[in-house]
This record gives structure tokens, sequence and C-alpha cells, in this order.
């Protein structure tokens, strides 16, 4: 077994900012930007779609997603507008996606 | 795993809804709310959403639910009795509750805590929402104390063993209001 390699600098100065990162959308953002069910965004983020309904409830039914809820919405917005420029070795390692998505169609609209 | 519908209904909410929040003052509580400005809170720096303006306004109303007193009921009688005679400078000022901090864990706890409504192995659903039958149903598999920012309070929220995992979502969890029972047997 291996020894764990000791943090540089550069570690730590990762790690402080994914830790710090506002990395989020919110659910009413994300599904204004797309055409896109409740259900695949309860998908996107492991939640049932009852609770998915909830944030976008007004007043007395309106619940707060989670911040890794916000953070899930903006990794997928992330990748729905930049997959194609991510090189498909390094996504493979990030999702172990076991075949690669057809490049968008420049014919189709972006967002 | 099912496939789900790409389109949904994104109809806006019916005029009489917008009425109804401008006859009993909400469109303007929320107005006032998106142009506050004083000492303490600007609105113009915090950047905030739509559904952060609404539930600041929720939030309100709720604290105004729970603050009411009989000396102030009193003043704001006088007011629709006498309505000639007064100006809106004469009403009384509020003063609301302070909200329970997030990042503190209520000191009564778990003492002065409400039993929990739901125990291991309860079958529920999540209550349905106004315009939507659809809801989820499942089994209580735990629970835990949480700040529920929508009462600005500590409540319980419970663990749900989905019964429907085809979607491959297992469990979820739900805040005690929202959910009820299911006469069903009790797991297993």
């Amino acid at each position: 077994m291996t020894r764990p390699r000791p943090l540089s600098d550069r570690d730590l100065a990762l790690i402080n900012l994914y830790a710090n990162c506002q990395l989020g959308l919110s659910p009413r953002r994300f599904y204004a930007k797309r055409e896109v069910s409740h259900e695949a965004i309860a998908s996107i983020c492991s939640r049932s779609p009852s609770t998915v309904r909830r944030w976008f409830g007004k007043g007395k039914h309106y619940r707060a997603p989670s911040s890794d809820d916000l953070r899930h919405l903006a990794l997928m917005d992330f990748l729905l507008e930049h997959y194609d420029e991510v090189p498909p070795d390094l996504f493979d390692r990030l999702c172990g996606s076991p075949q690669r998505i057809q490049p968008q169609n420049p014919d189709s609209s972006s967002t | 795993m099912t496939s789900t519908p790409l389109f949904i209904d994104r109809s806006h909410p019916s005029a009489s809804y917008q009425q109804a929040l401008c006859d009993f003052g909400i469109a303007e509580l929320i107005e006032a709310l998106s142009n506050f400005c004083d000492p303490d809170f600007d609105v113009g720096r915090m950047h905030l959403e739509e559904q952060e303006l609404e539930h600041l306004a929720t939030l309100l109303i709720q604290q105004l639910c729970v603050s009411l007193n009989g000396k102030m009921m009193a003043g704001y009688l006088n007011v629709v009795r006498n309505a000639d005679a007064w100006t809106i400078t004469d009403l009384p000022r509020l003063e609301l509750k302070p909200l329970q901090h997030l990042l503190v864990l209520p000191k009564s706890f778990p003492h002065q805590t409400s039993a929990p409504r739901f125990l291991d192995g309860d079958s529920v659903c999540w209550l349905s929402l106004p315009n939507c039958s659809q809801t989820d149903r499942g089994i209580v598999i735990g629970r835990f104390f949480a700040f529920a920012s929508h009462h600005g309070q500590w409540e319980w929220k419970y663990l749900i063993w989905l019964k429907d995992t085809s979607s491959g979502v297992l469990a979820d969890t739900a805040w005690e209001e929202d959910l009820e029972s299911l006469e069903e047997e009790k797991y297993p």
C-alpha cells in the first residue's frame, strides 16, 4: 500500500478554493434556461419530484433547496454549456462515461 | 429508468391570483422589500433572487401571525373604525420576534422540542400541492432536527425510503409538515 502524498501549497490552495466555491444555480434559473421537467431536475439532484415541486412553490408552499442541490444544478448547467469543450479522456475520468455523447448540432439553439 | 417528459406546463399565475396579491397588500410588501434600503440592510447590494424576496415576504407574514397581541389589535381596530382621523404614520410600529439562528442548535433541544409525529417504519406521502395531485410516498427510515428556513426555526425532518425507485433515487428528506400518514401496515 502506497503512502498518502503530502499536500503541496498548490493542493492546499485548490482545497481552499473548492471548500469556499460559491458554485450554485437556483432551480428557477435552471428551469428558465431550459425546457426541463421537474422529474428531470429530481434525477439531477437525486431528489423526489415532490421535493422539487416545492422548490417552485409560492408562499407557504415554498421550500428552499440545499446548497448541494444548487451545486448539482450548477454542474449540470456547466456540463450542458461546455461538454463539447471537455477532452473525452478527461471527462471519462470524471464520470466514467462508457459512451461519448454526440456533439451539439451547430444548427440547434445552445441555451 | 423511466423516461421523463421534456416539456411541462409553464403557465403563469392566474390573473385572480395576482389580483389577490395586490388586494391584500402582498404585492406591495414584495415591492417594498425589493427596494428596501437602510443602514443595516440594502437590497441593492444583496442581489436577491425572486424566490428570496417571496420567501422574505412569507416569513414576515408568518412572523406577524405569531406576533399578534391585544394591545396591537386594539390599536389597529382604532384605525379601522376611525380611518378618516388617522394617517399611515399613526400606525404603531411592530416589534417582531427575532428568528432562531440557523447555526446554533436551540438550547431547549431536546427537552422542549415537540415530539416527532412520525416513527421509523411509518408509511407516509408528501402532501399534494395546489394544482398538482401527483405526490410521492415511502417509508420513514430516520429523522433529524434541522433549521427550517421557511419558518425561521428548527424542526423535525425525515428521511424517506421511496416506494417508487424507478428513477434511481432511493431516498429523500421531507419536513414534518409536508408529510401525511398513509393507512398502511407498518414496515415490514
